[in-house]
């Protein structure tokens, strides 16, 4: 397997269906997908963050790093 | 040219991996029903990964009035996180909050929202709302966003909408709906007229495949009356529909739809001059072939003029021997022998017996015993 799609299964969990899919498709091919979904996780990460940093200027400051872990969790 | 459900398919999952259609054109072979299970289940795994944190807020969002909740969400939380912590709230409390919001943020909120996940709250919502929203949407031209909340929403707030859709609109949302139960309602709900005037958008705006992606997903009943509405349109409609479907390799689809026409629209539609061109010809035997469409297309060439059926079999014959193949395989199906016979018996002479040529060829096939029969019921033998 293309390390695009070794990382992409780090970050994100296949179902059987999504699976499927790469499987039938050649490696070049897979590689790209991989890569194109991979970049769409990495904007929705980014858009999280923005959005929750935002929220948390609602948050006093000495709380907002135990608040953002405690509703954001981490996903680095 | 990919099939229309593939071009639907790879333009939501364009969307929702914000790329452009053209990026995904290495799936295009892809059948539209795997493209699908692929975007939602590439959609469920991107929401899973924060899905507690969605969850989390959506409960903290209880614990205060709707007025503050809808304020946070509108100055700090913005239109992405409300769009994905929505479908984690009741619906009684995702309304009060909603309530209590812009529309403009509604609607941006609307474009993040997973509709299948949010279906409960997107039902609750208010008809007044959902309208005020789609104008929105409409007018940003987010049409993907707005056929894919089709299934979601109320059937009071859909038909409301519909109301206040132009012709276009209704065709670049149709393109795009997945639930096919839903579009048979929208169909049910809209009169003749209002269907004659989609028909003649689609023929002034280009959108002849908008049309024929609806024809594809409703149930017969509809199929037939969206047909029979399009044959009842003058010769310059058809032909702008021929000419689309030869352009745009559309065939299989317009053949479907012909397909489920009142046989005198059938007639009238096969023998137009626009059909029965050699090139077309060629082309419709082509999409037999490739989508495996002969029981529909053996049919139409029995309506056709003598002719048009000589030119439709020299067309089969003159494309690669597995076309011919396969037309004499269906032609000997026992449903289709009595169409294929008519067919082939009007054939000129010289072409009969080319006919008689190819089934011979066959004699010492195992199917040959169903050939035979072909062949003495269009008495083929006597040309041997």
């Amino acid at each position: 397997m293309g390390d695009r799609l070794d990382q992409l299964r780090a970050e994100i969990p296949m179902n059987v269906d999504v699976q499927r899919f790469f499987d039938g498709l050649d490696e070049g091919d897979r590689e790209q997908l991989a890569g194109l979904i991979g970049e769409a996780v990495a904007r929705q990460e980014a858009r999280i963050d923005e959005a929750g940093e935002d929220a948390l200027r609602l948050v006093p400051r000495a709380f907002r790093g135990p608040v953002k872990r405690l509703l954001f969790g981490d996903h680095d | 040219m990919p099939r229309l459900a593939v071009r639907a398919e790879l333009q939501k999952l364009a969307r929702l991996l914000d790329t452009d259609a053209a990026a995904l054109d290495f799936l295009a072979g892809k059948p539209a029903a795997d493209l699908r299970q692929l975007r939602e289940g590439v959609a469920e795994a991107m929401f899973k990964r924060h899905s507690s944190s969605f969850r989390l807020l959506a409960s903290l969002s209880g614990l205060l009035p709707a007025g503050i909740t809808a304020r946070i969400a509108h100055m700090a939380l913005g239109a992405f996180l409300a769009g994905r912590v929505t479908g984690e709230m009741t619906p009684k409390r995702a309304v009060a909050i909603a309530r209590k919001l812009p529309t403009d943020f509604l609607a941006e909120t609307s474009l993040y929202i997973e509709p299948e996940r949010a279906k409960p709250v997107l039902a609750a919502m208010p008809v007044d709302m959902i309208e005020k929203v789609a104008v929105i949407l409409v007018g940003q031209r987010e049409f993907i966003t707005m056929g894919r909340f089709v299934g979601a929403v109320s059937e009071a707030a859909l038909f409301r909408v519909i109301d206040r859709l132009d012709d276009e609109a209704l065709l670049h949302i149709g393109f795009y709906v997945e639930d096919a139960g839903r579009l048979d309602r929208i169909l049910e709900y809209l009169d003749d007229d209002r269907l004659r005037g989609v028909i003649a958008t689609a023929t002034d705006q280009d959108l002849w495949p908008e049309a024929l992606a609806l024809v594809q997903l409703v149930g017969d009943e509809q199929k037939g009356r969206l047909g029979d509405l399009v044959a009842d349109e003058d010769e310059a409609v058809l032909d702008s529909l021929v000419h689309v479907a030869q352009e745009q390799s559309l065939w299989p689809e317009v053949l479907v739809a012909v397909g489920s026409m009142q046989p005198a629209n059938r007639q009238r539609v096969v023998n137009l001059p626009s059909v029965t061109d050699p090139a077309v010809l060629n082309a419709l035997i082509e999409a037999a072939y490739r989508q495996a469409l002969w029981p529909v297309v053996v049919p139409l060439l029995a309506m056709m003029s003598n002719d048009a059926r000589a030119a439709a079999v020299e067309a089969a014959l003159a494309q690669p021997d597995e076309v011919w193949r396969a037309w004499l395989d269906a032609a000997a199906e026992p449903d289709l022998l009595p169409d294929a016979v008519s067919v082939f018996s009007g054939l000129p002479t010289k072409l009969r017996a080319d006919v008689a040529g190819h089934v011979a060829q066959r004699a010492d096939e195992p199917d040959a015993g169903r050939l035979a029969e072909l062949a003495a019921s269009l008495d083929l033998g006597r040309t041997r």
